[in-house]
Formats: structure tokens, C-alpha cells, sequence
């Protein structure tokens, strides 16, 4: 091959450490985490030869400030001459598939060196000192940031393992700091299952607590309740009362989730721990457990997922679907069992996570037949669960929005209709799908203009005797389209009530909207509100109570001339006690009708 | 006045918290409402472009219109006092829903795209977004030819800062590849839709449902069936894709009725008090397409509907329930037709339920 040759891409390595720390990493800090994993994997290595190994990791800081120095020790496989050589070319190899593998799953070697490159990000030398397992002599390898390296065969022999020495640089002895170091190494290697021990200022003690049989077997937490909730507190920052242990069907994900003791926003942010291969990978991890799971916080540790580049998150691929999917099912299904077994513990929760467990419900019928005793609603009753407003055997009606609600409460308790507010997310949803999962029930949508199914109609004798007001008075507010309709309710003390059917509701909406538009939309408004007129629902209505004392005496009594001015200001009245927005001639016929009242009371009417 | 104001901050902080849909809705015409009580303009403009977004994006577009309008004029009156750009680039979510309105005559639309059109240009951007938005309406009203114009004119211009996001161009793109009868050219054209190098909030959940019958016609069988759950659960729960949920029910109806039965159930009681006449209509087919072919193929089958559903009483009576709905979106694209002075929809879904049924 005369004319051809090879050459390789030289890596430039100040730039490539400061793609590391600036893009890649989110924090400096990870250089512990890198370190700590280079020492798991070198220890799992060594136990995969030698079963009976006992792996241990020793941390030492020496000196104050800008001397500060760190050593990172550990017991596991060690690295041969070659291997020494070989990893510094591996980060090149493996970097040239699209970065995923970057710092995925790679070979020990690959992984290797990159992690111990992060260290540059907090050190400008490093010095590693190094005996294999298996045999060959003591190494010492010394690197700068610029990717010059010397290898050195020591004279003497050490003990297998690997020791790492890192000097501190200008700017970062905030990393050396003891607070900071014990933080982190416990921060990520809770879960690991050999002593971490860490000496500085002449002390020496182990970071990491003797690793709970029930986090590797979740199935056995429920033994030991106490303390897994102690261990709870200790690693999420929260006082829980609860949890439900998790595993997916091939045992190589699991851990605990706890149910979080106070109620979260539906768009909180939702921040489980999680471990991959016992070494904590996220603290944010938001995908690996269902949307609906926003009631649990949670310790997770897996060994079938694959981290993104940063080593801080997880990719979003089928793999993860299904452990989320897993995941997900054994919350349920602990959710389900409560229902048939602890009763108590099921209505505590759900009182706390109403949403989630409405939502959760909205989308599953079993899980919704299973909980739909617990579930909190807000009716004319009461605030009570829905189990309770079943057992009132009353018709259930229900809202579908919360305006509705409002209009009708008042109405609604005083002839002791059982309404319940759906207006709020889910629950209209649920109240309708309700005879889905009860069949038999007797569950009603109830719009504003039912109310007058509870409304008694006048007699024969009190029709005729109201007709001619009656017609007056319809008549008066004919411009408004409003009809008025006169019946006898409760309470007494009203004297009207308003309703506005959707159509109307709508319509009312368009002409507000249409008052202040410019003239490409006004005559849209027009065209679009066109279509809803001359349909009777577009109509709205006024309740007029004859039952009333003073609504009796204006229908009943002498005709008067003052009837329409009496009239515009119930529906005026009806329209600000209803909350309603009025249009501009609505509030000019306020004005009007409170200065004829001031004008009558001054002066009494002409033949009285 | 400090009364309204916590109310008002109230209503809309719990409204900020929800996901686009009826409960949010709800939340926001409360504080429109107060902020009009109170006289408060200022309030009754935050809570209106909050309606505008959620009616356009959570399937209420009369809501948007109307709420839109009386922006629009608020803004007219006193410019200083409103922040302009989010007013301006709303307008093309509102005047994309319009056409869906039979009773909003030809000649109405027309003038809101040149009023647009005069306001994009005081704005000081191209006329591109004009004639993106020309193109839209135009495939809206079953105009496929003028489309095809307006889409060339609009590639002539550079993009600007009133431009749709480049997945939610793409998509429409796809769609007129797919309205003229170019199925491959629109699957290759959505790739990367498909693969999600081109996203955004309504890309690709508004693109996936149309692109499953075309890949089932091609032949591509395995990856339409793989894509419509993973479509499926992209849409359900946002009312603003009706259509779409239409066509995952078409789809199925060719390919495994009985799955589509659930679909029907649960958003046919949605849909039926759904603002936008024209989705409305293309589920009501769909529904019908649905129902034809397992009354065809003589396949037992249970409808559930609720009571408060407008088809409760017709739930056993699957014939009579295929015929009301056919009737229905027959009457609305009887509607579109003589409004855009076409039989394109008439066609449409006669050719629709011959495909599906």
C-alpha cells in the first residue's frame, strides 16, 4: 500500500475536559460519582473472578485550601500495563459512536478512562497507582489536561486495587472540602454494598450505611416498616407514613415508593432517586414511573436501563416504557388491594392525592370500580366521598362545570337536591362514566335550567290570577331574551333566580364580545351568533318565586304601571346575585330603574 | 378591589396549574367574568389570551374567537397598553378555526385574512404567514388548487418572526400531500415527524392519525399497526383532536373493528357537544364508518353510552345510531359545500364511509 496511510484524528483533550464539564456534566461534583464508579466497576470485576472478595472503597483528604489533596482507593481488579495504555484510546474508540456510548455501557477500560478524565474538571494532574489482580507489576500513571501521560513500573508490589490521587486546582477546593465529599460520596453510593470509608482532619469513618435486605428484595419491606420509613427520611429530606414496595417482573428494577405526605400540584415536578447498578444516577428522574404516580417519591435502583451520556438521566426508549409501565401496575395494584384488605390506609391516601387518583380513575374502569368509594367530592351535602353520597340513595346529579355548580347550590340545598360539583378536572368525567362501573345507579347531569324540575308549578286559580302580569312582565324583558317563568321555590327569601342555558350562555358571550370588537369580527360574531338565535334554548330565564311575599304582591295585587321598571330590576338584581358580567344596556337599566325607585319614594304614585 | 384581585390571582394561578381542557376553561371565563365585573381591563385581557390558548389548543375554538375579538378591539383602542406580538401571533390560531363555521360566509373570511394581512404588515412581517394561512384555509374549505398556489407562494418568502414552528409547517405540508392523493410522498415527507427530529406541542400528535390508513394502503401494515397506540396516547385526553380521534376509529374500523368500539364509547359523549362543526363532522363518519362495518360483517357488539349522551336512547339500536350520525355530518358538510361553493366535504364523506365501512 504505497500511497495510503492511515492517520488518526488527534483528540484535543483541554477541549474535550471542557465539553465534559461545561455541556455534559451538570456539576464538576460528578468527578466523585465518576471516581466512586470506576471503583464499583473495578470491585464488581474482581468479585466476578473471586466470589468470597470483599470490596471496599477508602477516601482520604489531606492538607486545607488550595493544598488540599483527595485520594480515592479501592480493592477491586486493578490494571495491567496494557490496560493502562489501552484506556486513554478506548475513550477515542468508543466516542465515535454518536456519543450515546460515550459514557453508556461501554467496556470497563472505556469507562474507565472517562471517568477518570471528569477529574480534570477539579484537578491539573492526576496520579494513579495501580496493581492487577491478576499479576505483573506495580503501575503508576501521571496525566496532565494537555494528554500527555507517563507510565512508570514500580519497584515494589503493591496490594490489587487502585488508588487515585488528585491535587486540587485554583477555583474548585470547594470540592475537596470534607462537608462536600462525605455529602457526595453518600449522595451517590448509598445503595453500594461495600463500606465506603473516608478519613480527613484525622478521623476515619464509614459514609455508607449496611445496605437493607429489603431494598434488594422489596417484598420484605413490609416487614420491617420502621425502618424503611427511617430510611425514607434519610435519603429523600421527607417525614412519610406510607409506602408501597416495587418490582418489575424480571427483578432487575425495584426499590420503594413512598407515598408523599402532603397533597402536589398536578405539574409539580416530580423527583424520585434512582441507582443503576447501586450507583445513584438521578435525583430528577421524571420518566421512569407513570404520570398518574405524582403521590409517590421514590428510591429506585435498576440494572436494565440505559443512562443517557451525562450518566444522569435515562433514555426514553421501550426498555423504559415497560419498567415504567411495571412500575406503575404495582402501585396499582397495592392500590387495589387496599381496597379489599385496609380500608383506612386506602381513604388516607386518597384524601391526600385526590387528583391523581381521580385522574388515574378517569382512565382505567377496574381501578376506578376498585377506589370509587374513597373519592372526595364536593356536593350540595358536603365535602364527602363518594361512597357516602352513594348511600344517601338519592339521585345523583351532577354538574358539569363549576358556574353550574355555583348557580345552583343555593337552589339545589334548599330543596335538599343531592348535587355534586363535577365542574373541577375529572370529575364530571367520572360521574358520568359512573353507571359504567355501577350499573343501576341513578346518576343525572344537571344543567341550570333543570332546577325548575324541583320548582312547584302554580295551580289553575293562581295561573289566571298572575296571567296578565305575567304577560306584562315577559314582555319587559323581551329585548333582553330573557323569559320569565313563574313557579314556587324554596328558599322563600328569593325572589328570583337566573338561568342561562349553554346556547344562551354562548350567545350572551358573543354579543358582550361583539360590542367591543373591531369590524372584521364584530360581523363574524355575527354570522357565528346568527345560528344560535331563534332556537328557544338560546333564551334565557328568569325564576320568579311567588312564594316570595314582595313577588307575590307584584302578581297578585293591583296592576301597575310600575310593574316593567319592578321586573327589569329583579332580572338586574338576579344577574349581579348570579355573578353575571351585564352588558352596557343592562347597566344603563340598573341606573334607570334605582333612580325610579329613589323618584317613587320620594313622591307617592298618582291615586294611591 | 383588593377582593377582586385575590380572586382574580386566585382563579388564575389554579387555571395555570391545569392541563388545556374543559376544567381550565371553566377556571379562566370565572376571571374573565370578575375582571369584567370589576371594570378591569387589563384582567379581563391576561385571562382572555389565556382562553384564547386553551380554547384553540383544548378544543373550545368558539371560546377563542370570541374571547379573541373582544382582545382585538381592546388592543385597537389603546396599542400602547398590550404586548403585541402575543396578540399578533394569536391571531392565526383564531383565524384558523374559522372556517370550520358554516355560518361564517365566504366573504367574512376573506376579510379577516386581509385584515391580517394589513396587520402583519404594520407589524413590519413578510406576507408569508399570509399566505401560509391562505393555504391552510384554503385545504379547509376544500380548495386543493388554490392551495397549491398560495403553498408555492408562500415557499418564495423567507421565514420570520410570525412563522409557524418548521414540525407544525411540515405537518401541514404532509396533510396537502395526503388531501391530493399522495400517500408515499406524504408518509417520506413526515418522516422526520415520525422519527421526532420535527416536534413541537401539536407535532406529531396532529400528524400520526392521518398517516396510519395511508401507511395500511401502502402495504405497511406492521408499522401502522405499531404506530396507533403510540398516536393513540399522544391525543386522548385533549379534546382538540377530534378529528383525529375519527380517523384512529376509521383506521381501526378496517383493521380490527372491535378495538375501535372503546374509542367510540368514550368520545362520542365528548364530541357531540364539541364546538367545531368540522371535526365533529369527520368523527360522526368515522363513528358511522365504524358502525357500518360491523353491522356488515354481522359482528355481535355492545355500545356503552352514558345517559347524558344526546345517542343514549339509540346505544341498541346500531342502525338507527349509523344513520342519525351519517345524517348529521351530511347536514354539516351539506353546509360547508354551499358556504365554499363546492361539494368537496358532500364527497368527501361519501367516499370516506366506502372506504371504511
Amino acid at each position: 500500500m504505497p500511497d495510503s496511510q492511515e492517520y488518526r484524528f488527534q483528540v484535543n483533550l483541554s477541549g474535550m475536559i471542557d465539553i465534559l464539564s461545561n455541556h455534559l456534566y451538570s456539576s464538576p461534583r460528578v468527578f466523585l460519582r465518576e471516581l466512586l464508579q470506576n471503583a464499583t466497576d473495578a470491585i464488581t470485576a474482581r468479585i466476578d473472578l473471586d466470589p468470597s472478595h470483599r470490596g471496599e472503597v477508602f477516601v482520604e483528604l489531606a492538607g486545607q485550601g488550595a493544598d488540599a489533596t483527595l485520594l480515592m482507593q479501592d480493592n477491586g481488579i486493578g490494571l495491567t500495563e496494557e490496560d493502562v495504555h489501552e484506556f486513554l484510546a478506548m475513550i477515542g474508540h468508543s466516542s465515535k459512536r454518536n456519543g450515546t456510548e460515550l459514557l453508556g455501557e461501554t467496556s470497563f477500560i472505556g469507562r474507565f478512562g472517562i471517568g477518570l478524565l471528569s477529574c480534570f474538571m477539579v484537578s491539573d494532574e492526576i496520579v494513579m497507582l495501580t496493581q492487577s489482580a491478576s499479576g505483573g507489576p506495580s503501575i503508576e500513571w501521571r496525566g496532565k489536561p494537555d494528554g500527555t501521560y507517563t507510565i512508570r513500573k514500580l519497584e515494589t508490589s503493591l496490594t490489587p486495587g487502585t488508588k487515585v490521587y488528585l491535587r486540587c486546582k485554583p477555583e474548585t477546593d470547594f470540592y475537596f472540602e470534607a462537608e462536600t465529599v462525605e455529602l457526595d460520596l453518600l449522595h451517590y453510593g448509598a445503595l453500594l454494598p461495600y463500606p465506603i470509608r473516608l478519613s480527613a482532619q484525622g478521623s476515619e469513618h464509614r459514609i455508607n450505611p449496611e445496605v437493607p435486605d429489603w431494598i434488594v428484595r422489596p417484598d420484605l419491606a413490609r416487614g420491617s416498616r420502621d425502618e424503611v420509613l427511617r430510611f425514607g427520611e434519610n435519603m429523600l429530606g421527607e417525614r412519610f407514613r406510607d409506602f408501597i414496595p416495587l418490582r418489575t417482573s424480571t427483578g432487575r428494577t425495584g426499590g420503594i415508593a413512598y407515598i408523599l405526605p402532603h397533597a402536589v400540584n398536578l405539574n409539580a415536578k416530580r423527583s424520585h432517586k434512582v441507582y443503576l447498578k447501586r450507583m445513584l444516577i438521578s435525583e430528577q428522574a421524571d420518566n421512569i414511573l407513570p404520570e398518574w404516580a405524582f403521590f409517590v417519591k421514590c428510591l429506585i435502583w435498576t440494572d436494565e436501563l440505559q443512562p443517557t451520556a451525562s450518566r444522569e438521566h435515562f433514555y426514553e426508549n421501550e426498555q423504559l416504557e415497560r419498567v415504567r409501565g411495571e412500575l406503575g401496575e404495582a402501585i396499582r395494584d397495592e392500590l387495589i388491594q387496599m381496597s379489599e384488605q385496609d380500608q383506612t390506609r386506602l381513604r388516607r391516601i386518597v384524601e391526600l392525592h385526590a387528583l391523581s387518583m381521580k385522574n388515574l380513575a378517569a382512565e382505567d374502569d377496574e381501578f376506578y370500580r376498585m377506589i370509587h368509594r374513597w373519592l372526595p367530592f364536593e356536593s350540595t351535602y358536603g365535602h364527602k366521598s363518594l361512597g357516602e353520597l352513594i348511600d344517601e340513595k338519592q339521585t345523583l346529579y351532577y354538574t358539569p362545570t363549576l358556574d353550574h355548580y355555583r348557580q345552583l347550590r343555593h337552589v339545589a340545598s334548599a330543596q335538599s337536591m343531592l348535587v355534586v360539583n363535577g365542574g373541577y378536572i375529572y370529575e364530571a368525567e367520572l360521574l358520568e362514566s359512573l353507571t359504567r362501573i355501577l350499573p343501576g345507579i341513578d346518576v343525572r347531569r344537571l344543567l341550570p335550567e333543570d332546577v325548575s324540575l324541583a320548582f312547584t308549578d302554580l295551580n289553575a286559580e293562581e295561573r289566571s290570577l298572575t296571567l296578565q302580569a305575567a304577560r306584562a312582565a315577559d314582555l319587559a324583558l323581551q329585548r333582553f331574551r330573557c323569559r320569565i317563568l313563574l313557579k314556587r321555590f324554596k328558599p322563600e327569601e328569593l325572589p328570583a333566580l337566573f338561568t342561562l342555558p349553554e346556547e344562551a350562555a354562548t350567545l350572551r358571550s358573543i354579543e358582550r364580545a361583539s360590542e367591543e370588537s373591531p369590524q372584521a369580527f364584530a360581523s363574524i360574531l355575527g354570522s357565528l351568533g346568527g345560528s344560535l338565535q331563534g332556537d328557544a334554548s338560546s333564551y334565557s330565564l328568569l325564576y320568579l318565586n311567588l312564594s316570595n311575599p314582595v313577588v307575590e304582591r307584584m302578581f297578585t295585587g293591583q296592576s301597575t304601571s310600575r310593574l316593567s321598571t319592578l321586573i327589569e330590576m329583579l332580572y338586574a338584581n338576579a344577574l349581579m346575585m348570579g355573578h353575571y358580567p351585564m352588558s352596557r344596556s343592562e347597566l344603563a337599566l340598573l341606573n334607570k330603574g334605582i333612580l325610579s325607585l329613589i323618584d317613587w319614594s320620594i313622591e307617592p304614585e298618582k291615586g294611591e | 378591589m383588593d377582593h377582586f384581585e385575590t380572586e382574580f390571582e386566585d382563579l388564575m394561578t389554579e387555571a395555570y396549574g391545569l392541563p388545556n381542557g374543559a376544567a381550565k376553561m371553566a377556571l379562566l371565563e370565572r376571571a374573565a367574568e370578575l375582571a369584567d365585573l370589576a371594570g378591569n381591563i387589563e384582567a379581563g385581557y391576561e385571562a382572555r389570551e389565556e382562553i384564547v390558548e386553551v380554547g384553540s389548543f383544548g378544543g373550545f375554538p368558539l371560546k377563542a374567537i370570541v374571547a379573541y375579538s373582544w382582545q382585538l378591539g381592546q388592543y385597537d383602542r389603546n396599542p400602547e397598553a398590550f404586548d403585541d406580538h402575543t396578540l399578533h401571533w394569536n391571531y392565526k390560531w383564531v383565524i384558523d378555526d374559522v372556517p370550520s363555521f358554516p355560518d361564517v360566509p365566504t366573504q367574512q373570511i376573506e376579510s379577516l385574512l386581509e385584515d391580517l394581512r394589513r396587520r402583519y404588515q404594520e407589524y413590519g412581517v413578510s406576507d408569508r404567514t399570509y399566505w401560509y394561512y391562505r393555504f391552510r384555509i384554503s385545504m379547509y374549505m376544500g380548495d386543493l388548487e388554490k392551495a397549491g398556489e398560495y403553498l408555492s407562494e408562500f415557499r418564495k418568502l423567507k421565514r420570520d418572526s410570525m412563522s409557524d414552528c418548521s414540525a407544525c409547517e411540515l405537518d401541514e405540508q404532509v396533510r396537502y400531500l395526503l388531501l391530493t392523493g399522495q400517500d408515499e410522498a406524504a408518509i417520506k415527507k413526515a418522516q422526520p415527524i415520525v422519527k421526532g427530529r420535527q416536534r413541537c406541542a401539536h407535532v406529531p400528535h396532529a400528524t400520526l392519525p392521518f398517516l396510519l390508513l395511508p401507511l395500511h394502503r401502502l402495504g405497511r401494515t406492521e408499522e401502522a399497526e405499531e404506530l396507533q397506540p403510540k398516536s393513540y396516547k399522544l391525543i386522548r385526553d385533549n379534546l382538540t383532536f377530534v378529528h383525529e380521534f375519527g380517523e384512529h376509529i376509521g383506521y381501526l374500523s378496517i383493521v380490527d373493528p372491535q378495538k375501535a368500539l372503546p374509542l367510540l364509547e368514550r368520545h362520542l359523549p365528548q364530541v357531540e357537544g364539541h364546538e367545531d362543526p368540522l371535526s365533529r363532522m369527520m368523527f360522526y363518519w368515522n363513528a358511522a364508518a365504524l358502525l357500518q362495518k360491523l353491522i356488515r360483517t354481522e359482528e355481535a357488539f355492545v355500545l356503552n353510552l352514558p345517559p347524558s349522551s344526546r345517542f343514549y336512547a339509540l346505544a341498541d339500536n346500531h342502525d338507527e345510531l349509523r344513520q342519525k350520525l351519517e345524517e348529521e355530518a351530511f347536514t354539516t358538510a351539506q353546509a360547508l359545500d354551499t358556504r365554499n361553493a363546492n361539494t368537496y366535504y358532500t364527497q368527501y364523506g361519501k367516499e370516506l364511509l366506502k372506504e371504511r365501512g
